[in-house]
């Protein structure tokens, strides 16, 4: 592990610790302290049971969605890429959707995010199917947009035809991003799909390095473009899946966390993978401490504030792109 | 040695290959020329392993190409390109480090000095060691053709096939380089360039193919493949003073 990664832990390490003490029970750091400690359960219960897993989950959403952008970036050989351009973040947001419209988010609690995954991984299907066998990346990008705006028509569908005010504002609530209420076993739901997609996207790797000089270079230096794609869909659709059922949607983390750190990696497709989760960690994490904290009558939501930094981050990377090309 | 035995290729239902029997041995420095759409970039491709054969069949050192692993096939053989793609703001070094990748390479940093040291070598003989620091986006042409043939080298694969390897670049330049491939030659390496300066061929290759239209038309030393009947038929020239061409009947 470099030092960079070292001081990107450190850093989502301190929010997650941060979100752990703050909140708005009113309670000195000293009282948080010991009541963590087991002086006072209901305190315990707070920091153990309430903050912790809120917070692990901002963690672990920022880490799926910044490595598999970085993974995705390598992929398409493009600093715009991100877990949205496949359609997978809009499928998985589709799966949620459509179980609470069919009422099975009250049937089981875990319906839900395993709605989310399925369509996650249907999309990755779809895509497969459409796209054609040899997986070409220009056809990847546009069925991509596709299945996007389908999944979107449909989401819309399912709002327009709600069959109560609740199941809307479930509905709305989902698409706008949230961890709150996140409990441990809302991320033990998840955290077998998030490590397989992380071990799957790492494995492409040293590949990704090779396809920075065009498919045909990648191709003669024995990196098997083919592989490294399948790996690269397979290890995204499993960590935006599991990211979004975990969270809902969020945007922009997964574009702006590799384009912040890969300068420090010297531009590696390889390198920047690692940072990149470690850096879209520990942004969620902060984003979300801020949520938290920020002075609002309704809570802010955390999708809503990763849109408010992310947005413009995105502009000034395009803007800057276009004149360094220019 | 690489050969192409009664090789034929189909790119998107048309022949671009038709019957081509052609062998590349160690030491000899060919070029391959001919109009566009002839076929020259799809028979480097072949050679390459990267199109599959329709009928016919590429061999490796006697052996089917098709049954190398593809580690084994990218450390026998270099492959360049024509398009210079870079995506990212990768330095020279490591662009050319990415050739030590079918000996498990990584970037110029993580290598082992041994690797290192051919990695400096290939960008000494490219003339690329002062660029060495800077991204390959910023380069000029000449300069990025240059980090792209030190990444070639940095193979250093028994086998160089290179498609246009002087395409773009000014006289001095192209020199260099055919200098560098012949070198590499004299070391015992097989190279293999696809190129549109005939004059270019002629003064540095050993042997040229001619193809026109998938077919191998002359495969021969420069004065015999390219002789008045091949150039008037194939190219559509005639050679007047100095090596100029002018157009000529069909």
């Amino acid at each position: 592990m470099t030092r960079l990664s070292l001081v990107l832990a450190a850093l989502g390490l301190l929010a997650t610790a941060l979100s752990c003490l703050a909140g708005s029970a009113p309670l000195t750091l000293g009282e948080t302290l010991r009541g963590a400690a087991g002086a006072d359960p209901a305190v315990a219960t707070i920091v153990w049971e309430i903050r912790a897993p809120r917070a692990a989950a901002a963690w672990l959403t920022g880490a799926a969605l910044g490595l598999s952008g970085a993974a995705l970036q390598g992929l398409l050989r493009n600093p715009l890429a991100g877990p949205g351009v496949l359609g997978v973040s809009a499928f998985a947001s589709l799966g949620a959707v459509v179980a609470i419209y069919f009422g099975l988010a009250a049937a089981a609690i875990w319906f839900v995010p395993l709605a989310a995954m399925a369509f996650a991984g249907l999309a990755v299907l779809a895509l497969i199917a459409l796209a054609g066998r040899r997986l070409d990346t220009v056809r990847l990008i546009l069925v991509g947009v596709g299945l996007s705006s389908f999944a979107g028509a449909l989401i819309s569908l399912a709002m327009n035809l709600a069959p109560n005010p609740f199941s809307l504002s479930d509905m709305v609530n989902w698409m706008l991003g949230s961890v709150a209420n996140r409990a441990w076993p809302d991320i033990g739901l998840v955290a077998p799909t998030l490590a397989l997609g992380a071990v799957l996207t790492l494995a492409a790797g040293p590949s990704l390095r090779a396809l920075s000089l065009g498919e045909d270079v990648a191709a003669s230096l024995g990196a098997a473009p083919a592989r490294a794609r399948l790996l690269v869909m397979m290890g995204s659709a499993a960590l935006i899946g599991a990211s979004v059922s975990l969270a809902g949607a969020i945007g922009f983390v997964g574009v702006v966390a590799p384009h912040a750190v890969r300068p420090l990696v010297r531009h590696d497709p390889a390198a920047v993978l690692l940072p990149s989760a470690l850096a879209g960690g520990a942004a969620l994490a902060l984003a979300d401490l801020f949520v938290r904290l920020a002075p609002f009558d309704q809570e802010l939501k955390l999708g809503v504030a990763a849109a408010l930094i992310g947005a413009p981050a995105f502009i000034f990377i395009a803007a800057r792109l276009s004149k360094a090309s220019r | 040695m690489i050969e192409a035995i009664a090789l034929s290729v189909e790119l998107r239902g048309r022949g671009a290959l038709n019957n081509v029997g052609v062998a590349l041995k160690p030491g000899e420095f060919l070029s391959v020329v001919g109009p566009n759409g002839a076929g020259k970039t799809t028979l480097l491709r072949a050679f390459a392993g990267l199109v599959e054969p329709s009928s016919g069949e590429v061999r490796l050192d006697g052996r089917p190409l098709s049954e190398a692993t593809s580690t084994e096939r990218a450390r026998r053989i270099a492959y360049l390109p024509q398009e210079r793609e870079a995506a990212w703001a990768v330095s020279v070094e490591d662009v050319a480090a990415l050739g030590r990748h079918p000996w498990g390479g990584g970037a110029y940093r993580a290598l082992p000095p041994g690797q290192r040291k051919i990695v400096d070598l290939a960008l000494d003989k490219t003339n690329a060691a002062e660029l060495r620091g800077r991204p390959l986006t910023q380069l000029s042409g000449g300069e990025r053709a240059r980090a792209h043939l030190a990444r070639a080298l940095a193979v250093e694969a028994a086998h160089l096939l290179l498609d246009e390897p002087c395409a773009g670049l000014d006289p001095r330049h192209q020199i260099d380089v055919m200098g560098a491939l012949a070198r590499e030659c004299a070391d015992g390496r097989a190279v293999a360039v696809v190129l549109h300066d005939l004059a270019l061929a002629a003064q540095w290759c050993d042997r040229i193919l001619v193809l026109d239209r998938g077919a191998v038309v002359q495969d021969a030393a420069p004065d015999r493949a390219l002789d008045a009947e091949t150039l008037r038929r194939v190219f559509g020239v005639r050679r007047i003073e100095d090596g100029r061409y002018a157009p000529a009947e069909r």
